[in-house]
Parts: C-alpha cells; structure tokens; sequence
C-alpha cells in the first residue's frame, strides 16, 4: 500500500505550498484517477510518491518503507513505476526493443527472461511489429505506449501514469484504459493523472487536487453528482457526458457514470 | 496568397531496412482565413505532413506551391510568413523573461528592438497574458497552460501568414483548452490554420475543413458539417467518431431514428427523447 500522510511540499523555501496538507491510500488492485487544473499539484504528487521528490513535511511510505529513508530509495523504485507526463524524457535507446530492454537489463534478468518481458510488454501497449523501429521516428502516441511498455517491463507493484493518453486518439485512449484496467486484475494498484472526464469511468476511485490540496475523493458516481463544482476546479464534463445528464433530468434510467454510446444508448 | 500541397508523399529511412512510408498522395490547399484539421489515429502521419509542409522534410513525392510557386523549405522561404508550433511548445520557451522570449522572433526577422517589442506586447495581449503583468515574469515560473500561451505567442509575433500547430491543446486542463481554441479562433481570421489534434470534439465545431489521414493516406477532406452527416470516414481510419457522435449513430443502428446528427447537447437529447417516444407510440398496440 502507498500511504501518504498529511503531506506538503514546496519547491523552494520559503516559497508557496505545491502540496498541502495531503493524505491518501493507495492500495494494489485499484485505480485512483487524478483530477485537477494545471498547476494544481497533479505532476507534484506523482513524483512524490517514488521518491523523486521528498514531503517538505509528512510522511509517504510505500510499503511501510519511507521515502525519506535513502536506504529504501531503490527498493521503493522497483515497487512504483512512474510513466512521465512527456514520453520524450524517458526514452533512452535507438531502436523501440532496446528502450523496453533498458530497465530489465539494468535489474540484471537473464536473457531469456529480458525476451519474454520485452515482448509482452510490447504486445500489451500494441507495438508489436514496431520492435526495430527507432524510437524518434515513432508518433506521439506510439511513444507515449513504448513510454509504458519500458516501464510494464520492470513489473512493478504500483504504476503512476502521468497523463499517458494525452496525445492518443479516442481508439488509443481506449486501448490504454484497457491496459490499465488488466493491470488492475493482475493486482497492480494504479494512480492514473488525466484531464479527460470520460477516464474516470473504469476507476475505482477519484481524487480532485485544486491548489494542492484534496478538493474531492470518492468513487466516480459521487464526484460526478459534484457537477456544479466541476467548472471551480477547472474540469469540464466532455459532450456525451453533458448528453447523458440532460437525458436524466428527463427522466431517462441513464446511470451518473454514463460516458459511452453503449451505456447511453442501452438506457434509451 | 494560397499554400497548395500536390501528390505529395515522404517515406522516412529510404533505402535502409528501417524505411516506411508515412506520407503518400496528400493534395490540400490552405488559404488565409481556414482552419483545417487535421486527425488520424497516432502514427498516421499528421506530425510528418507539417514537418513536410514547413520545410523541416523534403517531400519524395509531389510538390509544395505558394501563390502557384514551387517552393522547397517554405519556412525558411523569405516572406512565406509560415509559422509551426511543436508538440509541447512550451519545452522551447529559453529566455530570461517572457517579454523577451516573444520578442525573439521578430528580432531575428530583423526588427528593431522596440519594433520587436512591440509585437512582442501586442502577442501576448492576444493570448490573454497582459504585458505589463507577465512580461516580465520568468517562463519557468508559470502555469502549463500559461506556459502554452507563451509558446504561441512567440509565434504570432512573427505575424505568420500560415500557421501549422502539432496538438495545441495536449495536456491542457479545460480552461486552458478553451483559452487556446478561441486564440486560434481569431488568430484564423486573418491566418491559414491546420491543426493536428485529438480534440476532435471540441475543434470541428470551430473549423472550416478537416483532412482525415490512415497510414499516410487521405481517407477524407471535407467540410466539418459533412464529416458529421456522416462521420464513417473516422472508422475507415481505423479511429473513433466523437462520442457524441458514436453515440447518435449506435442509437440509429437500434432504430431511434434520431434524424441529422449534431455535436450540441441539448440539441441531440431533445431529438433522441422525441425519436425514443415515437418509436414507443410505433411499437405500443
């Protein structure tokens, strides 16, 4: 479990806090979408939790292990994986399989295991075929899966997705859903940071940062019934989710998760 | 003043066992006062037509015509006035202070410094930053958002003639999104848009063309009104249609005739209720 206690940070002393007063479990097997404005803390938290960055007060401890303590840094960074927000920081090699071998190679695998870890990863962000390609011909959204591809390979317990469909199309975007919502029944606890509402549908629960501090967190039925709330945090319901409340006012069954044409259309 | 793409095409790692094709065939005509979009699924090809458009890749195939001229490296051309924003544009945000971030440009196009300054003032106020308040703030301090303004602002400084954007709104919170959609908004009346956007929904009620690309190949160009009667050139593209969109069509294909297809709400909630009780009052004996 990541647990995170009452935590602040700032960047420089004295300066503002970018976290404030922040607690919040993470368990395996679950999916905690983040919400939030630009510059509201989202990014902050995420390199929190691996210890990139460390509470200016508070604890974060990821199995009971701080991540204040140096001794526990790498043990703490082979149980949280961390997808960067911009793919292009985090691909290292020339060609796509090399970039997915790099980290299982540095955790001194066999090359036998490396092979079947490169592969799977690959097969599961949909780049298969793409193995010899090099990395800076891919498009923004292939890079942003080889992005998560390296880091499926280390098999971590936790996964922290920093906005990983922001340059995906609406099929891709679901495809990464996907991915997501299989590690979650393989028992990976997962914290998934978007700007896309539609998102939240497949997460367990959904955590709003405004100014740093925890505005909401609750189950996506409960955050999505916070609608006149929505445009103070600087969210915006997409149309079909606007289509769906309308529909309810009217008395049409449609659920308050509703952000597909299936779910939409089945209630008609 | 028109920029006119014919046949072109580009393949990228020719002749090595890299090699694929990522353009091929594309025919557009961009004029001053447009916006086109342009969509696909990723890996497409949208990034590599604006690097071909802008001059950053040589086309293979076909050619690149301004005013009916063939030109070679159209942003490098003198007066061509085209401009390209990048993914992520704010990554190339470099100066001491904002001012003189947006002031970088027209000083290199050979302006005076208060010439450039003044451009500079002018651009900002038009991506909602006041001058006086952010000009002298250091870029590295702002918001993403924020950040994203700056970067365009650079960019219209140079008052580009076409304006070629790769995913403007990408990793924008909504507010942001909507601040940049109605820059762009005024900034086509007297530009050339094309933007390569997964924000479908939210730009094809504001453009005047899209160009929808699969593996390279243009599998549609039309007006928006067009791709939303019928929006299947989104699933020839291996893509997906808006929600909003699918939605109408999936309630068609279960016999909710719910007539034109629309992106608005309201509009689309008041003919799927009066198609739903139609279709009721049809099958109640």
């Amino acid at each position: 479990m990541i647990r995170v206690t009452e935590v602040d940070f700032r960047y420089s002393v004295p300066g503002r806090n970018v976290i404030s007063g922040l607690t919040l479990n993470i368990h395996r097997g679950e999916i905690l979408a983040v919400l939030g404005a630009n510059g509201s803390g989202k990014s902050t938290l995420a390199l929190l939790l691996n210890g990139i960055l460390r509470p200016t007060a508070g604890r974060v401890e990821i199995d009971g292990l701080l991540t204040t303590e140096a001794a526990n840094v790498s043990r703490i960074r082979s149980l949280v994986g961390m997808v960067l927000q911009s793919p292009d920081d985090q691909i290292v090699a020339t060609v796509v399989e090399e970039d997915v071998a790099f980290g299982p190679e540095n955790l001194g695998l066999e090359p036998d295991e490396i092979r079947v870890r490169v592969d799977a990863a690959l097969n599961a962000v949909g780049l298969t075929g793409l193995e010899r390609r090099e990395p800076h011909l891919l498009s923004g959204g292939q890079k942003q899966r080889l992005a998560i591809a390296g880091i499926l390979a280390l098999q971590p317990a936790f996964l922290v997705l920093d906005e990983p469909t922001s340059m995906l199309d609406p099929s891709g975007r679901r495809d990464v859903l996907g991915i997501v919502e299989e590690l979650r029944g393989q028992g990976h606890g997962i914290v998934h940071i978007t700007h896309h509402i539609e998102d939240i549908a497949t997460a367990d629960r959904v955590l709003v940062l405004a100014e740093g501090a925890a505005v909401f967190c609750g189950p996506p039925v409960e955050f999505l019934q916070q609608n006149r709330l929505l445009e103070s945090w600087g969210l915006a319901v997409p149309a079909v989710g606007s289509l769906a409340a309308r529909l309810r006012d009217r008395g049409v069954p449609v659920p308050v998760t509703a952000m597909t044409a299936e779910t939409i259309v089945s209630a008609l | 003043m028109t920029l006119q793409l014919k046949e072109v095409g580009f393949t990228y790692s020719r002749g090595t066992s890299f090699e694929y094709e990522a353009l091929g065939g594309v025919s557009i005509c961009l004029e001053p006062g447009d916006m086109t979009l342009v969509l696909g699924p990723t890996g497409s090809g949208k990034s590599t037509l604006l690097r071909v458009i802008a001059g950053l890749l040589r086309p293979i195939d076909g050619s690149i015509e301004m005013d009916g001229i063939r030109v070679d490296a159209p942003l490098l051309e003198q007066g061509s006035g085209l401009g390209l924003v990048f993914q992520n544009p704010e990554y190339q945000l470099f100066a001491e202070t904002v001012l003189q971030d947006v002031a970088f440009g027209p000083m290199n196009m050979g302006y005076s410094r208060e010439d450039a300054s003044r451009l500079a003032r002018h651009a900002l106020e038009s991506v909602g930053l006041p001058p006086d308040d952010f000009g002298p703030r250091s870029p590295f301090a702002m918001s993403g958002g924020e950040a994203r303004r700056v970067a365009l602002a650079g960019i219209l400084a140079m008052k580009p003639r076409f304006l070629l954007l790769d995913e403007p709104t990408a990793a924008l919170d909504a507010t942001g999104r909507a601040r940049v959609r109605s820059i762009l908004q005024e900034v086509s009346a007297e530009c050339g848009l094309l933007v390569a956007t997964h924000d479908v929904e939210e730009f094809l009620g504001i453009a005047s063309q899209v160009l929808i690309l699969d593996q390279g190949r243009v599998v549609f160009c039309g007006t928006p009104e067009a791709l939303i009667r019928d929006p299947a050139p989104f699933f020839e593209a291996g893509t997906q249609p808006p929600e909003i969109l699918r939605t109408q069509l999936l309630a068609k294909a279960n016999g909710i005739d719910v007539g034109e297809f629309s992106l608005d709400p309201g509009t689309v909630a008041v003919r799927l209720l009066a198609a739903r009780s139609a279709s009721r009052r049809g099958t109640t004996p």
